[in-house]
Protein backbone atom coordinates (compact mmCIF):
# COMPACT_ATOMS: atom_id res chain seq x y z
CA UNK A 1 0.00 0.00 0.00
CA UNK A 2 1.32 3.41 -1.01
CA UNK A 3 0.68 6.42 1.02
CA UNK A 4 1.77 10.04 0.11
CA UNK A 5 -0.33 12.56 2.61
CA UNK A 6 0.57 15.73 4.53
CA UNK A 7 2.63 17.94 2.01
CA UNK A 8 -0.69 19.76 1.34
CA UNK A 9 -0.79 20.58 4.86
CA UNK A 10 2.80 21.69 4.69
CA UNK A 11 1.68 24.36 2.13
CA UNK A 12 -0.69 26.21 4.49
CA UNK A 13 0.19 29.15 6.38
CA UNK A 14 0.80 27.61 9.63
CA UNK A 15 1.15 24.07 10.57
CA UNK A 16 2.53 22.18 12.82
CA UNK A 17 4.62 20.19 11.26
CA UNK A 18 5.16 17.46 14.47
CA UNK A 19 1.31 17.43 14.90
CA UNK A 20 1.10 16.23 11.42
CA UNK A 21 3.44 13.94 11.35
CA UNK A 22 2.47 12.29 14.51
CA UNK A 23 -1.26 11.92 12.73
CA UNK A 24 0.36 10.43 9.84
CA UNK A 25 2.93 7.83 12.25
CA UNK A 26 -0.14 6.82 13.86
CA UNK A 27 -2.25 6.20 10.01
CA UNK A 28 0.83 4.34 8.73
CA UNK A 29 1.04 2.37 11.82
CA UNK A 30 -2.49 1.28 10.82
CA UNK A 31 -1.61 0.22 7.57
CA UNK A 32 1.09 -1.77 8.55
CA UNK A 33 -0.45 -3.81 10.06
CA UNK A 34 -1.87 -5.30 6.93
CA UNK A 35 0.60 -4.25 4.49
CA UNK A 36 4.12 -3.21 3.05
CA UNK A 37 3.86 -0.04 3.16
CA UNK A 38 5.08 2.54 0.62
CA UNK A 39 6.16 6.18 1.57
CA UNK A 40 7.55 9.34 -0.07
CA UNK A 41 9.48 12.29 0.93
CA UNK A 42 8.74 15.38 -0.22
CA UNK A 43 9.89 17.05 -3.64
CA UNK A 44 13.03 19.59 -2.77
CA UNK A 45 11.86 22.87 -4.30
CA UNK A 46 15.84 24.36 -4.28
CA UNK A 47 16.44 28.01 -3.85
CA UNK A 48 14.24 28.49 -6.75
CA UNK A 49 12.51 32.03 -5.84
CA UNK A 50 8.41 31.29 -5.63
CA UNK A 51 9.00 27.66 -4.00
CA UNK A 52 12.08 28.54 -1.83
CA UNK A 53 10.15 29.63 1.19
CA UNK A 54 8.89 25.98 1.40
CA UNK A 55 12.16 24.71 1.39
CA UNK A 56 12.84 24.32 5.31
CA UNK A 57 9.51 22.80 5.67
CA UNK A 58 9.68 19.93 3.16
CA UNK A 59 12.88 19.25 4.59
CA UNK A 60 11.42 19.11 7.95
CA UNK A 61 9.00 16.82 6.81
CA UNK A 62 11.48 14.91 5.41
CA UNK A 63 13.51 14.35 8.48
CA UNK A 64 10.66 13.30 10.36
CA UNK A 65 9.14 10.99 7.54
CA UNK A 66 12.27 9.15 7.60
CA UNK A 67 11.58 8.38 10.60
CA UNK A 68 8.34 7.04 10.71
CA UNK A 69 9.26 5.07 7.61
CA UNK A 70 11.89 3.25 9.77
CA UNK A 71 9.90 2.73 12.55
CA UNK A 72 7.56 1.02 10.62
CA UNK A 73 9.53 -0.78 7.81
CA UNK A 74 8.18 0.91 5.41
CA UNK A 75 9.59 1.60 1.58
CA UNK A 76 10.80 5.20 1.53
CA UNK A 77 10.59 6.48 -2.08
CA UNK A 78 12.77 9.64 -1.79
CA UNK A 79 11.68 12.35 -4.53
CA UNK A 80 13.75 14.39 -2.59
CA UNK A 81 16.71 13.17 -3.93
CA UNK A 82 15.27 12.77 -7.65
CA UNK A 83 17.20 15.57 -9.30
CA UNK A 84 15.58 15.40 -12.38
CA UNK A 85 12.23 17.08 -11.25
CA UNK A 86 14.62 20.07 -11.32
CA UNK A 87 13.79 20.28 -14.98
CA UNK A 88 10.18 21.73 -15.57
CA UNK A 89 9.28 19.43 -18.20
CA UNK A 90 8.91 16.51 -15.51
CA UNK A 91 5.75 19.14 -13.99
CA UNK A 92 2.48 19.66 -15.23
CA UNK A 93 1.83 23.88 -16.87
CA UNK A 94 0.31 24.13 -12.77
CA UNK A 95 4.04 23.83 -11.55
CA UNK A 96 2.21 22.13 -8.68
CA UNK A 97 1.49 18.53 -9.95
CA UNK A 98 3.76 15.90 -12.20
CA UNK A 99 3.55 15.83 -15.84
CA UNK A 100 3.08 12.57 -17.81
CA UNK A 101 7.31 12.38 -17.27
CA UNK A 102 7.10 12.65 -13.64
CA UNK A 103 4.64 9.92 -13.62
CA UNK A 104 6.98 7.99 -15.74
CA UNK A 105 9.91 8.53 -13.94
CA UNK A 106 7.94 8.55 -10.33
CA UNK A 107 6.85 4.82 -11.35
CA UNK A 108 10.39 3.45 -12.04
CA UNK A 109 11.04 5.34 -8.77
CA UNK A 110 8.55 3.13 -6.76
CA UNK A 111 9.46 0.14 -8.46
CA UNK A 112 13.22 0.34 -7.67
CA UNK A 113 12.54 1.26 -3.96
CA UNK A 114 10.52 -2.07 -4.12
CA UNK A 115 12.99 -3.82 -5.86
CA UNK A 116 10.58 -4.95 -8.35
CA UNK A 117 11.61 -6.14 -11.83
CA UNK A 118 10.23 -3.75 -15.27
CA UNK A 119 11.05 -2.90 -17.86
CA UNK A 120 10.26 0.38 -18.02
CA UNK A 121 12.21 3.53 -19.80
CA UNK A 122 13.38 6.87 -18.90
CA UNK A 123 10.82 9.41 -19.89
CA UNK A 124 11.86 11.20 -23.27
CA UNK A 125 11.41 14.63 -22.52
CA UNK A 126 10.36 17.04 -25.14
CA UNK A 127 12.96 19.59 -26.02
CA UNK A 128 12.79 22.46 -23.65
CA UNK A 129 11.14 25.44 -25.17
CA UNK A 130 14.09 28.36 -25.33
CA UNK A 131 12.65 31.04 -23.90
CA UNK A 132 14.10 34.61 -23.50
CA UNK A 133 14.58 36.39 -20.17
CA UNK A 134 11.34 38.36 -20.97
CA UNK A 135 9.43 35.54 -22.20
CA UNK A 136 10.29 33.79 -18.94
CA UNK A 137 8.44 36.75 -17.19
CA UNK A 138 5.61 36.90 -19.03
CA UNK A 139 5.60 32.38 -18.12
CA UNK A 140 5.55 33.36 -15.18
CA UNK A 141 3.22 35.96 -14.84
CA UNK A 142 0.78 33.72 -16.49
CA UNK A 143 1.13 30.78 -14.09
CA UNK A 144 1.00 33.17 -11.22
CA UNK A 145 -2.34 34.66 -12.68
CA UNK A 146 -3.70 31.44 -13.98
CA UNK A 147 -2.57 28.70 -11.46
CA UNK A 148 -1.30 30.18 -8.46
CA UNK A 149 -3.30 32.86 -7.77
CA UNK A 150 -6.25 30.47 -7.83
CA UNK A 151 -4.77 28.14 -5.63
CA UNK A 152 -4.08 30.57 -2.93
CA UNK A 153 -8.10 31.04 -3.17
CA UNK A 154 -8.79 27.67 -2.96
CA UNK A 155 -6.35 27.73 0.14
CA UNK A 156 -8.28 30.84 1.79
CA UNK A 157 -12.22 29.57 1.12
CA UNK A 158 -10.39 25.98 2.13
CA UNK A 159 -11.77 24.24 -0.91
CA UNK A 160 -9.67 21.97 -3.49
CA UNK A 161 -9.24 21.16 -6.83
CA UNK A 162 -9.98 17.36 -5.34
CA UNK A 163 -13.42 18.29 -3.99
CA UNK A 164 -15.61 16.68 -6.15
CA UNK A 165 -13.72 14.18 -7.42
CA UNK A 166 -13.70 10.61 -6.27
CA UNK A 167 -11.27 8.01 -5.39
CA UNK A 168 -10.12 6.54 -9.03
CA UNK A 169 -9.81 2.79 -8.28
CA UNK A 170 -12.52 2.23 -4.81
CA UNK A 171 -12.02 -1.22 -5.03
CA UNK A 172 -8.86 -3.63 -6.60
CA UNK A 173 -8.99 -3.74 -10.21
CA UNK A 174 -6.66 -5.65 -12.17
CA UNK A 175 -4.22 -3.93 -13.71
CA UNK A 176 -4.78 -2.74 -18.11
CA UNK B 1 33.86 21.40 25.67
CA UNK B 2 31.80 19.50 27.77
CA UNK B 3 33.63 16.34 28.59
CA UNK B 4 36.84 17.30 31.01
CA UNK B 5 39.87 15.48 31.15
CA UNK B 6 42.47 17.24 32.39
CA UNK B 7 45.27 14.62 31.21
CA UNK B 8 44.27 15.01 27.31
CA UNK B 9 44.87 17.96 24.94
CA UNK B 10 42.92 20.89 25.45
CA UNK B 11 41.93 18.94 28.66
CA UNK B 12 38.47 17.84 27.03
CA UNK B 13 38.29 14.00 25.77
CA UNK B 14 34.62 14.19 23.70
CA UNK B 15 32.95 11.62 21.89
CA UNK B 16 36.19 11.07 19.00
CA UNK B 17 38.74 10.28 21.93
CA UNK B 18 35.59 7.62 22.71
CA UNK B 19 35.42 6.03 19.55
CA UNK B 20 38.93 5.89 18.87
CA UNK B 21 39.13 3.88 22.56
CA UNK B 22 36.86 1.37 21.28
CA UNK B 23 38.37 0.47 17.73
CA UNK B 24 41.28 0.07 20.00
CA UNK B 25 40.07 -2.08 21.92
CA UNK B 26 38.71 -3.65 18.79
CA UNK B 27 41.55 -3.13 17.01
CA UNK B 28 44.95 -2.86 18.72
CA UNK B 29 47.36 -0.63 16.67
CA UNK B 30 44.15 2.08 15.55
CA UNK B 31 46.36 5.40 15.26
CA UNK B 32 43.98 8.41 15.75
CA UNK B 33 44.61 12.23 15.29
CA UNK B 34 42.02 14.81 15.61
CA UNK B 35 41.99 18.18 13.61
CA UNK B 36 39.12 19.58 14.82
CA UNK B 37 38.76 22.59 16.58
CA UNK B 38 35.27 23.97 18.07
CA UNK B 39 33.63 27.05 15.72
CA UNK B 40 35.28 26.64 12.54
CA UNK B 41 33.21 27.07 9.66
CA UNK B 42 33.35 25.50 6.65
CA UNK B 43 36.03 27.02 4.17
CA UNK B 44 38.33 27.40 7.49
CA UNK B 45 38.32 23.28 7.86
CA UNK B 46 38.50 23.11 3.90
CA UNK B 47 41.79 25.27 4.21
CA UNK B 48 43.22 24.15 7.43
CA UNK B 49 42.46 20.72 8.20
CA UNK B 50 41.79 18.28 4.68
CA UNK B 51 45.01 18.73 3.35
CA UNK B 52 46.73 17.73 6.73
CA UNK B 53 44.25 15.35 7.34
CA UNK B 54 44.77 13.64 4.18
CA UNK B 55 48.63 13.80 4.39
CA UNK B 56 48.27 11.29 7.35
CA UNK B 57 46.54 9.32 4.53
CA UNK B 58 43.56 7.84 7.16
CA UNK B 59 41.80 4.62 6.24
CA UNK B 60 38.78 6.51 8.16
CA UNK B 61 37.66 10.15 8.07
CA UNK B 62 34.68 11.68 10.36
CA UNK B 63 33.75 15.11 8.66
CA UNK B 64 31.36 17.37 10.88
CA UNK B 65 31.32 20.44 9.57
CA UNK B 66 29.23 23.63 7.91
CA UNK B 67 27.00 23.85 11.41
CA UNK B 68 28.58 27.30 12.32
CA UNK B 69 27.57 28.29 8.96
CA UNK B 70 24.11 27.43 9.00
CA UNK B 71 23.51 30.01 12.08
CA UNK B 72 24.38 33.39 10.41
CA UNK B 73 21.38 35.95 8.99
CA UNK B 74 21.88 34.72 5.34
CA UNK B 75 23.23 31.17 3.94
CA UNK B 76 23.23 30.21 0.78
CA UNK B 77 22.88 26.55 1.19
CA UNK B 78 23.61 24.92 -1.92
CA UNK B 79 26.61 26.74 -2.18
CA UNK B 80 27.79 25.89 0.87
CA UNK B 81 26.61 22.16 0.69
CA UNK B 82 28.53 21.97 -2.98
CA UNK B 83 31.68 22.67 -0.95
CA UNK B 84 30.83 20.33 1.47
CA UNK B 85 30.12 17.47 -1.48
CA UNK B 86 33.80 18.66 -2.85
CA UNK B 87 35.16 17.75 0.57
CA UNK B 88 33.46 14.02 0.81
CA UNK B 89 34.64 13.91 -3.44
CA UNK B 90 38.24 14.81 -2.29
CA UNK B 91 38.18 12.00 0.65
CA UNK B 92 36.37 9.29 -1.13
CA UNK B 93 39.43 9.92 -4.20
CA UNK B 94 41.84 8.90 -1.51
CA UNK B 95 39.91 5.25 -1.18
CA UNK B 96 39.14 6.13 2.84
CA UNK B 97 36.07 5.59 4.12
CA UNK B 98 33.33 9.13 5.14
CA UNK B 99 31.61 9.53 7.85
CA UNK B 100 28.96 12.22 8.10
CA UNK B 101 27.10 13.54 10.32
CA UNK B 102 23.15 15.35 10.67
CA UNK B 103 22.13 17.60 13.30
CA UNK B 104 20.08 17.07 16.27
CA UNK B 105 16.31 18.70 15.72
CA UNK B 106 16.01 22.16 17.06
CA UNK B 107 12.78 21.52 18.34
CA UNK B 108 13.06 21.43 21.94
CA UNK B 109 15.19 24.54 22.52
CA UNK B 110 12.80 27.88 21.46
CA UNK B 111 15.70 29.86 20.24
CA UNK B 112 17.11 27.53 17.82
CA UNK B 113 13.46 27.04 16.68
CA UNK B 114 14.12 29.48 13.86
CA UNK B 115 17.19 27.41 12.35
CA UNK B 116 14.68 23.85 12.53
CA UNK B 117 14.01 24.52 8.67
CA UNK B 118 17.73 25.29 7.47
CA UNK B 119 18.94 22.75 9.63
CA UNK B 120 16.59 19.89 8.05
CA UNK B 121 17.62 20.93 4.87
CA UNK B 122 21.46 20.94 5.79
CA UNK B 123 20.71 17.20 7.08
CA UNK B 124 18.58 16.48 4.07
CA UNK B 125 21.89 17.36 1.50
CA UNK B 126 23.81 15.66 4.12
CA UNK B 127 21.84 12.52 3.36
CA UNK B 128 21.79 12.79 -0.28
CA UNK B 129 25.51 13.59 -0.49
CA UNK B 130 25.97 10.56 1.70
CA UNK B 131 24.34 8.48 -0.60
CA UNK B 132 25.82 9.59 -3.63
CA UNK B 133 29.24 8.84 -2.34
CA UNK B 134 28.72 5.85 -0.25
CA UNK B 135 29.23 7.84 2.45
CA UNK B 136 28.17 6.77 6.33
CA UNK B 137 25.42 8.71 7.93
CA UNK B 138 25.79 8.85 12.21
CA UNK B 139 22.10 10.30 12.50
CA UNK B 140 22.28 12.42 14.87
CA UNK B 141 18.91 13.75 14.61
CA UNK B 142 17.58 10.63 15.30
CA UNK B 143 19.51 9.57 17.92
CA UNK B 144 20.53 12.82 19.91
CA UNK B 145 17.53 14.50 21.91
CA UNK B 146 18.11 18.08 22.79
CA UNK B 147 15.10 17.63 24.83
CA UNK B 148 17.26 15.83 27.00
CA UNK B 149 19.09 17.46 29.37
CA UNK B 150 21.81 15.06 30.55
CA UNK B 151 23.21 15.13 27.33
CA UNK B 152 23.76 18.78 27.24
CA UNK B 153 25.92 21.25 28.91
CA UNK B 154 24.43 24.09 30.89
CA UNK B 155 25.08 25.86 27.56
CA UNK B 156 22.82 23.97 25.56
CA UNK B 157 25.27 24.23 22.63
CA UNK B 158 27.48 22.03 23.51
CA UNK B 159 27.43 18.21 24.59
CA UNK B 160 27.93 17.13 28.45
CA UNK B 161 30.01 13.78 29.36
CA UNK B 162 26.58 11.76 28.75
CA UNK B 163 26.19 13.18 25.00
CA UNK B 164 29.65 12.47 23.99
CA UNK B 165 29.24 9.21 25.00
CA UNK B 166 25.65 9.09 22.90
CA UNK B 167 27.30 10.29 20.16
CA UNK B 168 30.42 7.92 20.58
CA UNK B 169 27.76 4.84 20.73
CA UNK B 170 26.13 5.93 17.60
CA UNK B 171 29.15 6.40 15.59
CA UNK B 172 30.41 3.15 16.60
CA UNK B 173 27.05 1.58 15.58
CA UNK B 174 27.42 3.25 12.29
CA UNK B 175 30.28 1.84 11.44
CA UNK B 176 30.13 -1.67 12.84
CA UNK B 177 32.48 -1.68 15.71
CA UNK B 178 31.03 -3.42 19.20
CA UNK B 179 30.79 -1.12 22.42
CA UNK B 180 29.42 -0.50 25.87
CA UNK B 181 28.37 2.64 25.58
CA UNK B 182 24.43 2.39 25.76
CA UNK B 183 24.53 2.03 29.23
CA UNK B 184 22.28 4.95 30.91
CA UNK B 185 24.27 8.18 31.09
CA UNK B 186 25.15 9.83 33.92
CA UNK B 187 22.35 12.25 34.63
CA UNK B 188 23.55 16.51 34.58
CA UNK B 189 21.49 18.99 34.53
CA UNK B 190 18.01 19.67 36.29
CA UNK B 191 14.23 20.47 35.32
CA UNK B 192 14.46 24.37 34.85
CA UNK B 193 11.67 26.90 35.03
CA UNK B 194 11.51 30.49 33.76
CA UNK B 195 14.66 31.88 35.98
CA UNK B 196 16.96 29.62 34.82
CA UNK B 197 15.67 30.22 31.26
CA UNK B 198 16.53 33.37 31.28
CA UNK B 199 19.81 33.18 32.88
CA UNK B 200 20.78 31.15 30.40
CA UNK B 201 20.05 33.83 27.72
CA UNK B 202 22.10 36.07 30.18
CA UNK B 203 25.20 33.43 30.20
CA UNK B 204 25.41 31.78 27.22
CA UNK B 205 22.93 32.28 24.34
CA UNK B 206 23.69 36.53 24.76
CA UNK B 207 27.64 35.93 24.56
CA UNK B 208 27.31 33.95 21.87
CA UNK B 209 25.30 36.13 19.57
CA UNK B 210 28.00 38.63 20.77
CA UNK B 211 31.01 36.25 19.33
CA UNK B 212 28.56 35.24 15.71
CA UNK B 213 28.45 39.68 15.45
CA UNK B 214 32.31 39.57 15.80
CA UNK B 215 33.25 37.33 13.96
CA UNK B 216 34.64 35.27 16.95
CA UNK B 217 34.26 31.89 18.31
CA UNK B 218 35.54 29.80 21.16
CA UNK B 219 37.72 28.25 19.02
CA UNK B 220 40.05 31.03 18.44
CA UNK B 221 43.90 30.63 19.73
CA UNK B 222 43.18 26.74 20.01
CA UNK B 223 45.41 23.74 18.49
CA UNK B 224 43.97 20.55 16.98
CA UNK B 225 44.29 18.03 19.78
CA UNK B 226 45.75 15.67 17.86
CA UNK B 227 47.44 16.88 14.86
CA UNK B 228 48.97 13.51 13.85
CA UNK B 229 48.64 10.03 14.32
CA UNK B 230 48.99 8.48 17.32
CA UNK B 231 47.84 5.40 19.50
CA UNK B 232 44.40 6.54 21.34
CA UNK B 233 44.62 7.33 25.24
CA UNK B 234 42.47 5.04 26.91
CA UNK B 235 40.77 5.67 30.19
CA UNK B 236 39.03 2.05 31.24
CA UNK B 237 40.79 -0.34 29.08
CA UNK B 238 44.54 -1.22 28.94
CA UNK B 239 47.14 0.56 26.39
CA UNK B 240 47.43 -1.59 23.42
CA UNK B 241 50.58 -2.36 21.52
CA UNK B 242 52.45 -0.37 19.58
CA UNK B 243 51.80 -2.24 16.32
CA UNK B 244 51.07 0.49 13.95
CA UNK B 245 47.61 -0.01 12.32
CA UNK B 246 45.37 1.75 10.09
CA UNK B 247 45.00 5.84 11.11
CA UNK B 248 42.19 7.65 11.78
CA UNK B 249 42.12 11.57 11.48
CA UNK B 250 39.27 13.84 12.53
CA UNK B 251 39.06 17.81 11.43
CA UNK B 252 36.26 19.77 12.73
CA UNK B 253 35.11 22.66 14.67
CA UNK B 254 34.32 20.72 18.30
CA UNK B 255 37.76 20.53 19.40
CA UNK B 256 36.28 17.41 21.45
CA UNK B 257 36.24 15.34 18.10
CA UNK B 258 38.72 12.49 17.95
CA UNK B 259 39.12 9.65 14.68
CA UNK B 260 40.07 6.51 15.35
CA UNK B 261 41.20 4.02 12.90
CA UNK B 262 40.09 0.32 12.14
CA UNK B 263 42.33 -2.50 11.75
CA UNK B 264 43.06 -3.18 7.89
CA UNK B 265 41.39 -6.30 7.99
CA UNK B 266 38.62 -5.09 9.18
CA UNK B 267 35.80 -4.21 6.77
CA UNK B 268 35.35 -0.42 5.90
CA UNK B 269 35.02 1.16 9.36
CA UNK B 270 34.92 4.79 9.46
CA UNK B 271 35.87 7.26 12.15
CA UNK B 272 34.01 9.65 12.81
CA UNK B 273 34.62 13.41 14.06
CA UNK B 274 31.95 14.23 16.74
CA UNK B 275 29.62 16.97 16.01
CA UNK B 276 27.69 19.02 18.77
CA UNK B 277 24.47 19.65 18.28
CA UNK B 278 25.11 22.92 16.74
CA UNK B 279 28.33 24.23 18.06
CA UNK B 280 30.32 26.40 15.97
CA UNK B 281 32.66 23.95 14.24
CA UNK B 282 32.22 21.66 11.80
CA UNK B 283 34.68 18.66 12.28
CA UNK B 284 36.06 15.69 9.74
CA UNK B 285 38.30 13.02 10.76
CA UNK B 286 40.45 12.01 8.18
CA UNK B 287 40.67 8.09 7.73
CA UNK B 288 42.37 5.24 9.08
CA UNK B 289 45.08 3.87 6.70
CA UNK B 290 43.70 2.54 3.31
CA UNK B 291 44.82 -1.24 3.34
CA UNK B 292 41.89 -0.85 5.96
CA UNK B 293 39.49 0.18 3.37
CA UNK B 294 38.01 -2.59 1.68
CA UNK B 295 35.33 -0.65 -0.63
Amino acid sequence: MSIYAGANDVLRPRIDIDALVAEYDSAVARLSEQAHVVMFTAYDPGEAPIFAFLRGRFAIYNELVREVAERHGATLVDFWRLREYHDDRYWDVDRMHMSRAGHERMAIAVLDALGVDHDLQPPVLPPPPPLSPAERRSANLAWAREHAGPWVGRRLRGTSSGDTLAPRFPTPVTPT
Amino acid sequence: MGDPDPGRPNGVRGWADRVAEQMSVATPGVQYANLAIRGKRLEQVVAEQLGPALALRPDLVALFAGVNDLMHLRVRMDELMAVYEDVVVTVRATGARVLLFTISDPEPVWVFRPFRGRIAIYNELVRRIARRHDATVVDLWDVLDLADRRLWGDDRLHLAAAGHQVVAGAVCDAIGIGHGLHGAPEPTGAPRGRRQRLAWLARHAAPWLVRKVRGRSLGDGLAPRYPSLTPPVLSDAPSVGAEPGPSLAACDSADTSPSATPSPKASATPIPAAPTGFTDGPTDVPPPSRSAIPS
